[in-house]
């Protein structure tokens, strides 16, 4: 009995690599980037300062000098909320998740907590932890556990039947039901719960830092705003978009290696 | 690929719960509330108990019959009506305006594939900008005044949506299109018929999104800049130390997300339920 | 002894496998109860291959979940060697239809195979060459390490088919398993699962609405109607083994029989729509 033979190539999705369109991509933004310069060369506008200065701005502060003082306290304090939320976060929602009636019910509380604005939050942490890092962790903790976990809910709780029938018709044990079966399914959903959630504990973590703090990137792009010291400012914003940019690219990596096979799969079905 | 990142939100459609191996009777519909009431109710209890037993300190946190009894008179005052105006006038204007100019451009580059390509990597960059990092920028410019929160919600929810339209324009199936190349249908017919209809839910999420982010930056533009509205409100109240007047805000800022994500879903049920996500549950 | 009677040699007439008896299943619905089985009775015996063939509708699925262990019937009962079925039993195995849903995307296919065997407390090496001889019997050796969305749906299909193998029951349960791919795969699959018989020895009991499989797979048809489902007529099939998709098929016989199948269902469908 032959077999068919395996998957070519093409089947996988690997789309040939078109040379126009790499420099297509890398041309846009390095010429956008030429622009800014070139416009902004002969500023004298206060608000909008010669890129050339930005840059050199972005050198003094940034590297190395401040790094340490401002960059790495919010690193810092973004990594620990982000990482309690995530294990709290998936832990309650895999244990909602496998009681269907318990996750409908408090589905309207949870609900209700996810849509509070975080940043409508940070007056009332100050109150409650003063200025300092435990405010920051736990209000960053505070807004990103929510995507996860009801993500995780809606993960575990949209297992499909066939997948369901397969643990119980082979009589998987329950142990290997949770975590070969249910969480591998579910876990496409818990990533994109992770996503919204890195992009809401950023918000949080500057925004914290502009209301109440004496350190972290936030903080120092808006003391450099109150004290008129521009390109310092938009040296601040620069580190914010790069950093972002990392972070997600980060993200996007461990996404890339946690769900190979699902991106495989969906290549598959697209063609 | 960073074009997933806005893509995959949390589903609001109906869930199918894990197959039982025993099939029970449907819980009919009363059931349901009765325990999402019981459940609701607990948890209120719980914050009660936080706040008097002194977990949560009372000087931060109010407990939930404080904040009842101070909402009656606050919630028919002047003061409040006009906050919330504001904060529900500078959130609607801004995604306004960001509706008109990032689905219209994320269209037209998610035509054409080259636009495509040549956009993805710069957006994708300018998206991952915490818009809150332009808080002092806008500050600058426009000083505490609503026009700086508006400033500040176009940039904030132009991004997703731009992606989301682009990204929904950008996957039309190849089958569709080629029946609309078969049977020859003009640019117009192509457009209104299958690109505008196929794009269609990704540009609904797109929407829904950015009225979250910029539901958000209002609130926050308030708050750090002292425009007008719920988040100025907060920062008084605050300041003055009437805690469960501050509180009665925070929840009125959730109830306005709540409400607005209910009126969104709703309204994409209506247009879109000729979608999938919105047809009935498959029975297998 | 002719063919025929060398052919259900290895059958054991008198040790029934599978008892079915009175099998009824309704659901509740707005109004009342909507009876989707209504009753039915049979036996499998140990080494058969018997088909279960019906028009489309709910009611073959649904039988199939009871007698699986994965649905509570609302009356009758479903005995395994003698045991009462109220939970899936160890010694049955399912193959569904839809494989491309029961296989586990994130595992190979090799995982795949192997998990139940875990959780029977075989051991990694055990597990390993059980998994190693299953892939073996379907011909799928060279695949071992791939997933199965690299797969036809062919080899998706033999993966799931080894997996019920490397299970080792004493009976296997098959959900329209060929209902999903193409003619041709079908042919080969379809002898697959007859080799696999002969040469585990191991009863079948399938689920089909193809007739023409049903006759060439079984040693019995069992045609069942309509709702509420209810069996319409076993009929023995007397074609000599090894089957073979040429050769058996143009027999006379096998077109007696086919039609004999198909005029039932047909009646059963004017029946039905006359109502």
């Amino acid at each position: 009995m032959a077999f068919s033979s395996p998957v070519s190539r093409r089947r996988l999705g690997i789309r040939p690599i078109r040379p126009l369109y790499v420099v297509a991509e890398i041309a846009v933004p390095s010429g956008l980037v030429a622009l800014w310069w070139v416009l902004s060369k002969s500023s004298t506008s206060l608000y909008f300062p010669p890129l050339s200065q930005i840059l050199s701005s972005f050198h003094k502060v940034w590297l190395f000098h401040d790094f340490k003082a401002d960059a790495v306290p919010s690193l810092e304090n973004l990594a620990l909320g982000y990482l309690a939320a995530a294990i709290i976060g998936i832990a309650v929602g895999v244990a909602l998740g496998l009681v269907p009636l318990l996750s409908d019910a408090v589905a309207p509380a949870l609900e209700f907590l996810r849509a509070i604005p975080g940043v409508a939050l940070v007056p009332a942490a100050l109150l409650l932890f003063g200025i300092g890092p435990e405010m920051k962790i736990a209000l960053i903790a505070y807004g990103t556990i929510w995507p996860i976990l009801l993500n995780t809910v809606d993960g575990i709780r949209g297992l499909d039947r066939v997948a369901g029938d397969v643990a119980a018709s082979y009589r998987i044990r329950q142990r290997d039901r949770l975590f070969r079966i249910v969480l591998p399914a579910a876990s496409p959903q818990i990533v994109a719960g992770m996503r919204t959630a890195l992009s809401i504990g950023i918000t949080i973590i500057i925004f914290s830092e502009m209301v109440g703090s004496t350190n972290g990137i936030g903080f120092q792009i808006l003391s450099a705003q109150r004290n008129f010291a521009v390109p310092d400012m938009w040296a601040g914003i620069v580190l914010l978009g790069i950093l972002g940019y990392l972070l997600n690219l980060a993200f996007r990596g461990f996404e890339y290696y946690l769900l190979r096979w699902h991106r495989g799969m969906r290549q598959i079905a697209g063609n | 690929m960073g074009i997933n990142a806005v893509l995959t939100e949390r589903q609001d459609a109906t869930l199918t719960p894990p197959r039982r191996r025993r099939r029970r009777a449907p819980r009919s519909r009363g059931a349901h509330i009765g325990y999402r009431i019981i459940a609701t109710a607990i948890a209120l209890l719980l914050w009660q108990l936080a706040v008097v037993s002194g977990i949560a300190s009372a000087s931060a946190v109010a407990s939930p019959t404080s904040i009842v009894r101070v909402a009656g008179p606050l919630l028919s005052s002047a003061q409040f009506g006009t906050a919330l105006t504001d904060t529900i006038m500078s959130w609607a204007e801004g995604l306004f305006v960001s509706l008109l100019i990032a689905i219209p451009a994320g269209i037209l580059l998610g035509t054409s594939d080259l636009a495509y390509r040549m956009s993805r990597f710069t957006i994708d960059f300018l998206r991952t900008i915490p818009p809150v990092a332009l808080i002092p920028l806008a500050l600058l410019l426009y000083g505490a005044t609503p026009k700086m929160a508006f400033a500040l919600i176009v940039f904030g929810s132009v991004w997703p949506l731009l992606l989301q339209s682009m990204y929904g324009v950008h996957q039309v199936d190849p089958a569709a299109r080629d029946v609309a190349r078969s049977y020859r249908l003009s640019r117009m017919d192509r457009a209104r018929f299958i690109v505008l209809p196929s794009a269609a839910p990704f540009v609904a999420t797109g929407i829904r999104l950015a009225a979250t982010i910029s539901l958000l930056l209002a609130v926050g533009s308030e708050i750090i800049g002292g425009a007008p509205g719920i988040g100025n409100a907060i920062t008084l109240q605050n300041q003055a130390g009437n805690v469960p007047a501050m509180w009665v805000y925070i929840v009125v800022s959730a109830v306005l997300g709540v409400v607005a994500n209910l009126a969104l879903i709703g309204l994409e049920r209506r247009v879109l339920k000729w979608h999938s996500a919105h047809r009935s549950a498959d029975v297998a | 002894m002719d063919s025929v009677q060398v052919a259900r040699a290895h059958i054991e007439e008198s040790v029934p496998i599978l008892e079915i008896r009175e099998l009824s299943k309704s659901y509740s619905i707005a109004g009342g109860e909507r009876p989707v089985l209504g009753g039915i009775t049979l036996d499998v015996f140990s080494g058969e291959f018997v088909c279960i063939v019906g028009p489309s509708g709910a009611g073959k699925t649904t039988l199939l979940r009871c007698i699986a262990g994965l649905l509570a019937p609302s009356g009758g009962a479903v005995l395994l060697e003698g045991q009462p079925v109220n939970e899936p039993p160890a010694k049955l195995a399912v193959v569904f239809q839809d494989y491309s849903r029961s296989l586990m995307p994130w595992m190979s296919v090799t995982q795949n195979v192997a998990l139940p065997l875990r959780s029977k407390g075989y051991g990694k090496r055990e597990q390993a060459t059980r998994s190693k001889d299953a892939l073996a019997a379907v011909g799928l050796t060279a695949a071992a390490t791939q997933y199965p969305w690299q797969l036809s749906g062919g080899m998706q299909q033999r993966v799931a088919i080894a997996r019920a193998l490397a299970y080792e029951p004493e009976a296997l349960i098959m959900d329209e398993p060929f209902a999903s791919v193409d003619a041709q795969t079908r042919s080969d699959l379809e002898d697959l699962i007859l080799s696999v018989r002969d040469k585990l020895g191991v009863t079948v009991l399938l689920v089909t609405h193809d007739i023409d499989e049903s006759v060439y797979l079984a040693d019995r048809v069992i045609v069942i109607s309509g709702s509420p489902t209810r069996v319409r007529e076993e009929i023995v099939v007397d074609l000599p083994s090894p089957r073979d998709q040429v050769s058996t098929k143009l027999l006379p016989r096998f077109s007696e029989l086919r039609a004999h199948v198909m005029t039932l269902i047909r009646e059963d469908r004017a029946h039905r729509l006359s109502d």
